[in-house]
């Protein structure tokens, strides 16, 4: 069975809004709002706690915030400032585990089942996090929810904000689940929200009552993954975006062959293993290795780099064969032939250019 | 021995015997221009021994080329004079080197069975290591499933509108590529990064019952200019996987890039407040000066409209400032919005129309830029 997994998910404070008052101290205990000009249509991105209990929110119209704290401090933001905190907070995360997922600049999800103190309670790693945020941002705060699944402890890191902590254990979850409203469930928008609450379903005990069938109908291929989330049930694994250098595999014949035709044989299989699994994680190489181990053990690599990548059974098994006359197979006895396929593209950590606007293509981009 | 060549003799196990020897003459010029059109084709990087090759039939009385990295290919015809048929290969980048020094006149080419082939033009005479054309893997011809024809200018000019705002992020494949989109009787190039977004319309002649989308590599979108000559038509033969444009003498053909390209469509605004006509030449020299106190990528340029001008200005604080106005009609409200320069100055480039009109909402919203017919271009701005 597998082990309970261990999710912490940290959530700034009010991180532009915190920042900029760290920095400033004088705007202390301020509506501080961090956001568009108030004149030509901008929108709030951030504001202060202060300013939240006038009914300010990220998200709102400029103006709109200013007709309800009219008293508020607007500033433009500082997306250099904001970075380099999201630096600092980032590099603790990756002091316990690699498996991190970040969200957003102020937001992430992290896997610490296993971590690299060997550190046996999530709670431990969660405090030791939030405080030295705290010190080494010069002041900032965060949240932290914990839990076994990532949706649980992104709802426990709401719980007691700001500067919260709170733990979801395993035989409080149903009971979270039922009291939440629907539109906190993950992936539930606001109109589905909407329609949801058209038909009286408002908590997750209602979501809860619906049978595999009805959630099917309502929410498609997802109706399965709703099913299970109410009861506490769920398979999102934090995606840290590690991905492998390179994917290959390998086979030691019972005796050394010379025949070339079984040599290209066994490299088209192999090439078509290597594609399949290739294509289950999403991955494409422009880059394909052959491996030729002699009867004497010597081993030789050869290979051959496309320009664009592939995860093609054809092309990687036509390209390995290619690569074979390069060898001296055929008259040296050969005992192990491998493919490998690597150059995958290459994920740069997102220097996210934060005042350059993109397109919005839908969700699928 | 002839001359020094970078390839090590290639090892080839159970040499096949009886290769044909091959025996032909071709003028240089004809000979270079064969080469010229196909070499790009050949890998940079290390890469199959057959493939640093390129391959040469000689059939009838023509001298075909062919080129190929598995995903690109390109094939040429040029005239011979043949007078024993035959295949062979050789070095690409050693045979374009040697090629482009002959002196002028004709160019006869030898193959031997093993493995050599001896070239002379005029007093020149070289002995080049040679591999058998069995071991050059020959490009499937595209299986017809969509065919359609155009000018090869229009094809050309049309990639070149929008060539250069593909990604080059590599973690967006999809994006990396020109899609060729052909929807009710519309030809559609586009490319985008994201961030702006260049098209180009055109109806298509015949009656086309045709409708689909391929993403066209980006190797193959650079090659099609140097490779295909500039008069005539080129036939566009699609299938599911691959793609080959033909013209009378050259067929480049290339995989398609997997994966769906976005919805473009919908980043189009479908209004703007106001537009304004800009002056190309004007806006592009002002554009090129002004971008020079741009010192590093994530800056931007700004341009303020007003009472009958549009300023561009820039500054960095490594260097300095810098402001320009281009004289437009313009009456409107003062408005100020910036981009990322190259942005701005890279489609007016490909254009040729005079004037250019720009269309604009607000100072967070895209804005269009059209001119040529069939042009669209949109960009995202950066904040200020």
């Amino acid at each position: 069975m597998e082990p309970v997994r261990k999710i912490i998910h940290i959530d700034m404070d009010a991180f532009y809004a915190s920042v900029e008052i760290r920095d400033n101290p004088r705007l202390r205990g301020l509506p501080v709002i961090v956001g568009g000009d108030p004149h030509s249509r901008g929108v709030v991105s951030t504001c202060s706690y202060e300013a939240r209990a006038y009914g300010v929110h990220s998200g709102m119209a400029s103006s709109r915030a200013v007709r309800l704290c009219p008293q508020a401090i607007f500033l433009r933001p500082r997306f250099d400032a904001y970075q380099e905190a999201s630096r600092i907070i980032h590099e603790i995360f990756h002091d316990y585990t690699d498996h991190v997922e970040p969200l957003s600049l102020d937001e992430a999800y992290l896997d610490v089942t296993e971590n690299f103190h060997g550190i046996p309670f999530a709670m431990w790693i969660a405090r030791e996090i939030k405080r030295r945020i705290q010190v080494e941002t010069g002041g900032l705060t965060a949240s932290a929810g914990i839990s076994y699944n990532m949706f649980l402890a992104k709802i426990a890191s709401d719980m007691r904000k700001p500067d919260g902590f709170f733990v979801i254990r395993p035989h409080q979850a149903e009971q979270f689940l039922e009291k939440l409203p629907v539109g906190k469930f993950y992936g539930i928008g606001r109109v589905t929200e909407a329609a949801l609450l058209a038909d009286g379903i408002k908590t997750g005990l209602d979501l809860k009552r619906l049978d595999r069938q009805e959630l099917k109908r309502r929410f498609g291929k997802s109706g399965d993954y709703y099913y299970d989330l109410v009861r506490g049930i769920e398979y999102r694994q934090v995606n840290s975006h590690r991905e492998p250098k390179s994917l290959g595999t390998e086979c030691t014949f019972p005796e050394d062959i010379t025949d070339l035709h079984k040599l290209k044989e066994t490299l088209r299989m192999k090439s078509d293993e290597v594609a399949k699994e290739l294509e289950r994680q999403g991955l494409a190489g422009r880059t394909v290795t052959i491996k030729v181990k002699y009867h004497d053990f010597k081993v030789v690599t050869r290979s051959h780099t496309f320009g664009n990548y592939t995860s093609s059974s054809s092309l990687i098994g036509e390209t390995a064969c290619g690569l074979l006359p390069a060898t001296e197979a055929g008259t040296i006895p050969v005992r192990l032939v491998g493919v490998t396929v690597s150059g995958f593209p290459q994920k740069k950590i997102p220097e996210i250019d934060v005042r350059q606007l993109e397109f919005d293509f839908g969700d699928d981009f | 021995m002839g001359i020094g060549l970078k390839n090590p003799p290639l090892l080839v196990i159970g040499l096949p015997k009886g290769i044909k020897t091959m025996k032909l003459t071709v003028t240089k010029e004809n000979f270079v221009n064969g080469i010229k059109r196909v070499v790009n084709a050949v890998s940079t990087k290390i890469t199959l021994p057959a493939l640093s090759n390129i391959l040469i039939e000689a059939e009838g009385d023509t001298l075909v080329f062919t080129a190929s990295d598995l995903e690109l290919s390109i094939r040429t015809i040029v005239p011979a004079i043949v007078f024993e048929p035959g295949a062979t290969t050789l070095p690409a980048k050693k045979i374009m080197q040697i090629a482009s020094e002959l002196p002028s006149g004709d160019v006869t080419l030898e193959s031997f069975e093993d493995e050599h082939v001896a070239l002379s033009c005029q007093k020149a005479y070289f002995k080049i290591r040679s591999l058998a054309a069995e071991n050059f893997q020959k490009p499937e011809d595209v299986q017809e499933e969509w065919a359609l024809t155009l000018p090869v200018q229009d094809l050309l000019k049309s990639l070149s509108k929008v060539s250069y705002a593909k990604s080059e992020d590599e973690s967006r494949r999809y994006l990396n590529g020109v899609l060729l989109s052909v929807r009710s009787g519309v030809l559609t190039f586009a490319a985008t990064d994201g961030r702006r977004l260049a098209l180009v319309e055109r109806p298509l002649e015949a009656d086309s019952t045709l409708d689909g989308d391929i993403i066209l590599p980006a190797k193959a979108a650079n090659e099609l200019s140097r490779s295909l000559e500039s008069s005539g038509d080129v036939k566009i033969l699609i299938s599911q996987s691959s793609i080959s444009f033909s013209t009378s003498e050259t067929t480049v053909s290339s995989k398609l890039v997997e994966g769906t390209y976005p919805n473009y469509r919908q980043v189009i605004p479908k209004a703007s407040k106001q537009q304004v006509t800009i002056p190309r030449q004007a806006f592009a020299e002002t554009l090129r000066r002004v971008s020079l106190v741009v010192s590093d990528s994530s800056s931007s340029i700004k341009l303020t409209l007003s009472e009958n001008a549009l300023t561009v200005s820039a500054n960095s604080a490594e260097v300095g400032e810098s402001s320009e106005p281009v004289e437009i009609e313009y009456s409107g409200e003062k408005f100020e919005i910036s981009f990322n320069p190259q942005f701005v100055s890279e489609p007016l480039r490909y254009l040729d129309c005079e004037q250019l009109v720009m269309q604009f909402s607000d100072d967070l919203s895209p804005v269009c830029l059209t001119g040529d017919e069939g042009f669209l271009y949109i960009i995202m701005p950066m904040r200020g």
